[in-house]
């Protein structure tokens, strides 16, 4: 017998805790206390326009993050650009006018979106998207029981938050809720400016075995965000197959590709209607 | 309005240390460390903060942990990087300094399948050197609460890190 085999064995809690405890930290870098302090600075004094109406709820506030980031209006916004169009005829039609011409036509649609930050490409936020009609429905796909339903027609808005068991009813009928915060057609209508802006054509690729072509429109504002949208469109249907938004005015910025395109397909009015379970209680702040 | 200039100067190393500390990773070190002060940002604008360094090092390990969940949740998504100044700079045998990493590593990943506020509370208790009392008032509970708490912690993770360990019963000379 040696002395190691009289000595206690180590606890290997204890040993874990010495290691952790023990990683060697490099020094804090300036550039990232810099980057952060521009960071909070714009969040606190963002670059949008401001309304001169104050914003102080943070309900308005919870609002203009749906605006911001809630992927219903972005699916929207995508329709009312392509609906948008529509109303503006030029005398030669373009391969977007097309495009358009054929989502006129559609009666629904349901699309998948990933959205990715630059900081964390690894980590994308993932929602499912039904459009039937004026109604859209955006499912959180992280989140259990999380959606958004809106209707355009209406400016009726139902937020259901699973996590939190809470839910938010908005709706947009009165003058003094659309100077709280703009209708959502308003929103649209914002985007359907997009109209105006000239697409370029930029090749054919096969998409899942589908002979599409692409088109690119610069500073293509889609949900609040600005930046490089490219379309790919069925050859043959003219019916987009794929949208990536590439946003360069977002810290972090942030890339969104809208994919899994179903047209035509029949979708349940259902879950459009949703039952609020009894045990949600209503976030009124 | 707050001046987040001095408080990210002045807390900022004691965000990182524990951002860093947890993830081991530069860019999750950075994201996280981000997310901190935002957090703090959206706090702040709701109510009046008493004490930055205590908030901040809260939101850091509940930050960082969430992170190591999604990473071992995902494990494809992001690796820790094992790059030069991993470990202690003490350890200069190799197989000790690896030793010391897989452990640290296997802390990690343990923390991160603890419920959260169990890994939260021993995190800041055993590692930034919170007092019961001060985690019962930041978590509303009692001190003895905490007491047990940390401990079912303790041992929940002494029996995940030996069922990391490899069986060296079979054949060991006896």
């Amino acid at each position: 017998m040696n002395t190691p085999n009289h000595q206690p064995t180590p606890d290997r809690l204890d040993q874990a805790m010495h290691a952790l405890r023990e990683t060697r930290i490099p020094a804090l870098p300036e550039s990232l206390m810099a980057s952060t302090v521009e960071a909070m600075n714009s969040r606190v004094n963002p670059v949008e326009p401001v309304s001169t109406t104050p914003l102080a709820t943070r309900r308005r506030l919870s609002m203009a993050r749906y605006f911001r980031f809630g992927s219903a209006l972005a699916a929207m916004a995508l329709l009312a650009t392509l609906a948008g169009l529509l109303f503006i005829t030029t005398p030669q039609a373009s391969a977007w006018q097309d495009v358009v011409e054929q989502v006129k036509k559609a009666s629904s649609v349901t699309f998948e979106e990933v959205q990715t930050n630059h900081l964390q490409p690894d980590f994308p936020t993932t929602r499912k998207n039904y459009v039937l009609g004026d109604l859209q429905r955006t499912d959180m796909l992280q989140f259990n029981n999380t959606f958004t339903i809106l209707n355009q027609k209406t400016g009726e808005w139902l937020v259901i938050n699973g996590s939190n068991k809470t839910y938010i009813k908005q709706t947009w009928s009165k003058p003094e809720d659309q100077r709280k915060m703009p209708k959502p057609d308003t929103f649209l209508s914002q985007l359907v400016k997009l109209s105006a802006l000239p697409s370029t054509a930029a090749g054919e690729e096969k998409i899942d075995g589908v002979a599409t072509r692409k088109i690119v429109i610069q500073n293509a504002k889609l949900g609040g965000y600005t930046g490089e949208m490219m379309l790919w469109y069925d050859a043959k249907t003219k019916l987009p197959v794929r949208i990536y938004h590439e946003v360069d005015d977002t810290f972090p910025k942030i890339t969104r590709t809208l994919n899994n395109f179903q047209w035509n397909v029949p979708i349940d009015g259902k879950l459009f209607t949703p039952e609020i379970p009894r045990e949600y209680v209503e976030d009124k702040r | 309005m707050t001046d987040w200039s001095p408080i990210v100067e002045q807390h900022g190393p004691l965000v990182w240390q524990t951002v860093y500390r947890l993830l081991n990773h530069e860019a999750d070190a950075h994201d996280c460390f981000q997310r901190v002060f935002l957090a703090a940002l959206q706090l702040d604008q709701k109510e009046r903060v008493r004490h930055w360094p205590a908030l901040l090092k809260k939101l850091a390990t509940a930050r960082a942990l969430d992170l190591l969940r999604c990473r071992y949740r995902h494990q494809a998504c992001l690796q820790p990087l094992h790059e030069e100044g991993y470990v202690d700079s003490r350890l200069h045998h190799p197989s000790e300094h690896a030793i010391a990493g897989e452990l640290a590593d296997e802390l990690r990943q343990a923390l991160s399948e603890l419920e959260p506020i169990s890994a939260e509370i021993f995190y800041l208790a055993s590692f930034e050197g919170w007092s019961y009392e001060a985690i019962a008032e930041q978590w509303g509970m009692t001190s003895n609460h905490v007491g047990v708490l940390i401990n079912r912690t303790r041992m929940a993770l002494r029996k995940k890190l030996h069922a990391h360990l490899p069986n060296t019963t079979a054949g060991e000379p006896t």
